[in-house]
């Protein structure tokens, strides 16, 4: 199904640029909101999702997968449900910086940051979605988690894409090498429950990958 | 008007799997091996009901998704032809092997070969007629092109009917952008039963895209749509089988022949269909749409001028030249996204050079080009072996370019177009040499429609070339070949080509004659020109021509395009703007016309290598102190480097002026490595490399190990970078790597990438680790100067 798309936040561009404070000017600000702009208007966001029952032993009830490494498992705990995503900018963003490539490499750059920044908006809508939908029935949504953050296996993303049957759903592939393609694209877990849930404070301090990531926020 | 009985197909078998016990995430494929019963009592089920062609259970049973499985294509193919026949036995049904997409993208979006795609088909095709398929059915696909390799595949393995549907997003158009003519008209081209569309969604959301594909097909039609829409949070179907198979219905009239089911429909829905349209006839009247498509847009001949851009094209051109030679892809897609912009509708496509293998470079061209551009191509050459691997590698129906009426080139060239189902251009030109007369012209015209129609080419799919001849040196012929043209249109009704810019050779103020002989071979007729479009004077004399034509009905793209807006304000006053500042400033700035204009003014008086030394490599020295220092960031950097890409392109332009060949340091070998295809770092080192003065050969992303050895080998590179962003792909440097150190290749590596740490680069045998451009460039010159 469509995913909602309204605004790319710039402060994200920015983060996935590498960007540590230093002084914008006025001209790659421009840049950048263009290419914010050009993304809204041609890039169609999709999104595949769906809930399942945790079984006793870990797994998604009704599916043959189990998530896995101790991250996601304490996350899951208080949780009797778990709900599946995976989104994608779809094939129109691949052409995007195709195209942008052959034509102007800084744009090309600041295209893939705003891409990378828009994927992210678009997963984020939907779980402040979601958080809002279960908070009405009082229920708690946990942190949005995706394979290869903490000791959760990074080839997950292939079996949940499986499980939501993410090529036919939303044209969302995984290459032999575990790349999804589209690239702009992300696959997540989150858990639901019935009472609140800790949830991992903002930022990068609870990542594993924090001492070594150059995306580490400073 | 035709006419053919409803044959009924079957439903859903995920479904129906599901409801006996599937989880998601299995593959249901392997059911026919471990649960043959369950599998069978389904196929049974839809036979009862009145399926008249069941789908065997081998819709993912392709190697790649099976690996893991433990079982081989073989086994499961064979078990799941085995159990649909079982199911058969004492009834008038057929099984069809049912194939699906791969589970990968295929290039240029995605890492999979167009040939690896094929022989995974042809694997799962051979298997499915030995076991005892009657037909081949293709469904769910939403990338022509894969699909395009399985019908290959098929009509080259085996003599079944093959069937070809894909699946479509409400737009009308498939996840990558595929339109539903588009795909009829290049699928009836390849030579299929049937076409149409399956799964997408509801049959009365299908409707539009069913009838959008009886616009370019004379085929009966396939129709298998879900059963509604899901629920979006359970994913369960809640259509009724009765309005279901009533919707169904109402598509008889669009040729709507092989009538079945997708997602959530049961046997249920199949009995339906057989009460409301078992035993009655689907009519369709002829095709309204003609001409040629790429995946993603249809160029219709028939209906006015449609531009033919010529750019993409070496003969002539040294920097076109050096792109073949280096396999420069990113120039060449650069040429194709410009002429695109400028308002080009076809693009043709001729990579003919002496010492460069033709057919590859045309496979990979072609390839590379349809993924920034959705124009469809000519593909222009005289060698046959190019024109197929061309033809091949196009998503959608070509032009081909060309074929002339000697028996020779006739018999080569039009068994490829029938093949590929492609439209050709007919040079009227045989074995006596250029024509001299109209008659003569109008005798080979004749010759080659007659030639093609024997061939089983239509008469729509046929354009003629009149010749252009220099009117400097043949100053009789540019009335021969507008009245021919002419003929060509009037007696024998067909498109017509002409590469235009030919006439002014020789001649001062070239482009006002070439436009002047445009405007009047458009008046006589003339359908298809090849021109630069980049020529903006070209493309307003051709909208003019369509505005005296009637073809711009209301004058309104021409209004649109030269209405006086109310300010011009927006664009930047370039000179004065330049006069103000620099050539550094503009190059730190990110000023890219700027820093152009400002080195095109130095260079009156400064040397071009001069210019390079003294003033281009220190403000980018500037700039790359800026960044170290974090005063500015990447995107500043690249800003700095693509405007100073912008003043080299000028030196080199000064330096091929006169001759000298300035090779540059290096070169310097970049790839992305083998299964990544995250190519943003690589493409930032490069651009930053080349504004350092060096040579950089950039083989791409998704680069196998093998071909980055070869290609260090051929270059005697001097230095090689490679990247990867993924931990799974990393791997690849490492195999990349211990190739080259085994294949005695010397150069040092310098190794890049996010996931990469300097201890990581030494353990898989890198001379160098590059946390960034800037580092890359000083190692760069470390080692090379």
């Amino acid at each position: 199904m469509d995913a909602e798309l309204l605004q790319i936040p710039l402060r994200e561009v920015l983060h996935f640029l590498g960007w540590r404070g230093t002084p914008v000017d006025a001209p790659l600000l421009a840049q950048i909101r263009d290419l914010c702009d050009l993304a809204v208007r041609e890039v169609r966001p999709r999104m595949a999702e769906r809930r399942f029952p945790l079984a006793p032993d870990g797994s998604l009830a009704g599916t043959s997968m189990t998530p896995k490494g101790n991250d996601v498992r304490a996350m899951l705990a208080p949780c009797r449900e778990a709900v599946l995503l995976a989104a994608t900018l779809g094939a129109e963003s691949e052409r995007l910086l195709l195209r942008m490539q052959a034509k102007d490499a800084a744009q090309a750059l600041l295209l893939d940051a705003v891409l990378s920044a828009a994927i992210e908006a678009v997963l984020d809508a939907r779980e402040e979605a979601l958080r809002g939908e279960l908070a009405a029935q009082g229920r708690y949504l946990t942190d949005r988690f995706s394979p290869g953050y903490g000791d959760m296996p990074l080839a997950q993303m292939r079996e949940i894409c499986e499980v939501l049957g993410a090529q036919r759903a939303i044209g969302l592939t995984v290459s032999a090498g575990g790349v999804m393609i589209p690239r702009k694209s992300v696959t997540a877990i989150l858990g639901i429950s019935d009472v609140p849930v800790a949830r991992r404070p903002a930022g990068c301090e609870g990542c594993a990958a924090r001492e070594t990531c150059a995306l580490r926020r400073r | 008007m035709h006419t053919q009985k409803v044959t009924l197909l079957d439903g859903a078998m995920g479904t129906m799997l599901q409801s006996a016990g599937l989880k998601l995430g299995e593959r249901p494929e392997t059911l026919s091996i471990t649960a043959p019963q369950v599998v069978e009592d389904i196929h049974r089920r839809y036979v009862q009901a009145g399926s008249e062609i069941v789908l065997a259970n081998t819709f993912c049973a392709n190697a790649h998704k099976l690996a893991g499985t433990g079982f081989s294509v073989g086994e499961v193919v064979t078990a799941s032809v085995g159990v649909a026949l079982r199911a058969c036995e004492g009834t008038q049904a057929q099984v069809a092997l049912d194939i699906g997409p791969i589970g990968e993208l295929l290039e240029p979006l995605g890492t999979l070969k167009f040939d690896e795609a094929y022989a995974l088909f042809a694997q799962m095709i051979r298997a499915g007629v030995a076991a005892g398929a009657q037909a081949v059915f293709f469904e769910t696909f939403s990338d022509l092109n894969e699909l395009r390799a399985g019908v290959l595949a098929a009509k080259e393995c085996c003599n079944l009917p093959v069937f070809a549907s894909m699946t479509f997003e409400a737009s009308g158009r498939t996840f990558l952008g595929c339109r539903a003519d588009a795909a009829a008209m290049t699928l009836s081209g390849l030579g299929v039963t049937a076409v149409g569309v399956n799964c997408s969604l509801g049959p009365c959301e299908v409707a539009p895209i069913l009838r959008a594909m009886r616009t370019a097909t004379d085929l009966p039609l396939i129709l298998k749509p879900n059963a509604g829409l899901p629920d979006p949070q359970t994913g369960v179907y809640h259509t009724d089988p009765q309005e279901f198979a009533a919707d169904c219905r109402a598509l008889l009239d669009c040729g709507a022949v092989y009538v079945g089911g997708c997602c959530g429909t049961t046997p249920a829905f199949i009995e339906a269909l057989r009460e409301k349209i078992g035993g009655k006839e689907a009519v369709w009247g002829e095709k309204t749409l003609r001409g040629i498509c790429s995946a993603g847009e249809v160029c219709a001949f028939g209906q006015g001028v449609r531009v033919i851009g010529e750019r993409i094209n070496p003969t002539g051109k040294k920097r076109f030249q050096q792109a073949l030679r280096e396999g420069d892809m990113n120039y060449i897609v650069a040429q194709a996204v410009e002429q695109a912009e400028a308002g080009a509708q076809i693009l043709d496509v001729n990579v003919g050079l002496p010492g460069i293998n033709e057919a590859d470079m045309m496979r990979r061209v072609v390839t590379a080009i349809s993924g920034a551009v959705s124009l469809p191509l000519q593909i222009d050459s005289s060698n046959p072996a190019a024109i197929e691997a061309g033809l091949r590698a196009a998503p959608g129906k070509c032009l081909v370019n060309s074929v002339n009426a000697t028996s020779a080139s006739l018999c080569a060239v039009l068994p490829l177009v029938k093949k590929y189902g492609a439209a050709v251009v007919g040079l009227a030109l045989s074995e006596g040499g250029l024509p001299r007369t109209v008659e003569e012209r109008m005798t080979h015209a004749r010759t080659i429609i007659s030639a093609a129609l024997e061939a089983g080419i239509p008469r729509e799919d046929v354009a003629i070339d009149c010749l252009t001849l220099t009117v400097s040196a043949q100053q009789d012929q540019a009335a021969q070949t507008l009245e021919a043209l002419a003929c060509v249109r009037r007696e024998l009704g067909l498109q017509t080509v002409l590469g235009v810019s030919n006439i002014s050779f020789g001649l001062p103020q070239r482009l006002l004659v070439t436009r002047t002989f445009l405007a009047q071979a458009i008046a006589c007729g003339l359908t298809l020109p090849i021109v630069n479009p980049n020529q903006r004077e070209i493309m307003e004399t051709i909208d003019a021509c369509r505005v005296l034509s009637g073809e711009d009905a209301g004058c309104t793209a021409y209004v649109g395009r030269y209405a006086p807006q109310p300010e011009d304000a927006k664009k930047p006053a370039s000179s004065a703007a330049a006069r103000s500042l620099t050539l550094e400033e503009a190059i730190a700035r990110g000023l890219r016309a700027e820093a152009a204009q400002l080195a095109r003014e130095a260079l009156a008086a400064t040397p071009p290598l001069e210019l390079v030394e003294k003033r281009l490599i220190p403000a980018l020295d500037a700039v790359g102190e800026d960044y170290e220092k974090q005063r500015i960031f990447l995107p500043q950097l690249m800003n700095a480097a693509t405007a100073s890409g912008a003043a080299f392109d000028e030196v080199r332009a000064a330096i091929a002026k006169t001759g000298v060949q300035g090779e540059g340091k290096g070169p310097i070998l970049l790839a992305t490595v083998e299964g990544d295809i995250h190519d943003i770092g690589k493409n930032i080192v490069r651009t930053v490399l080349e504004n350092y003065g060096y040579r950089v050969i950039d083989l791409g992303r998704d680069v196998p190990a093998e071909r980055v050895v070869e290609q260090a080998k051929a270059y005697g590179a001097k230095l090689i970078g490679l990247s990867a962003l993924m931990t799974t792909t990393v791997p690849g440097m490492e195999r990349t790597i211990g190739l080259l150190h085994d294949a005695g290749v010397s150069a040092p590596v310098i190794v890049g990438g996010a996931v990469l740490t300097p201890e990581y680069a030494k353990r898989i045998g890198a001379d160098y680790y590059a946390k960034n451009a800037k580092q890359s460039a000083d190692i760069a010159r470390s080692i090379l100067g």
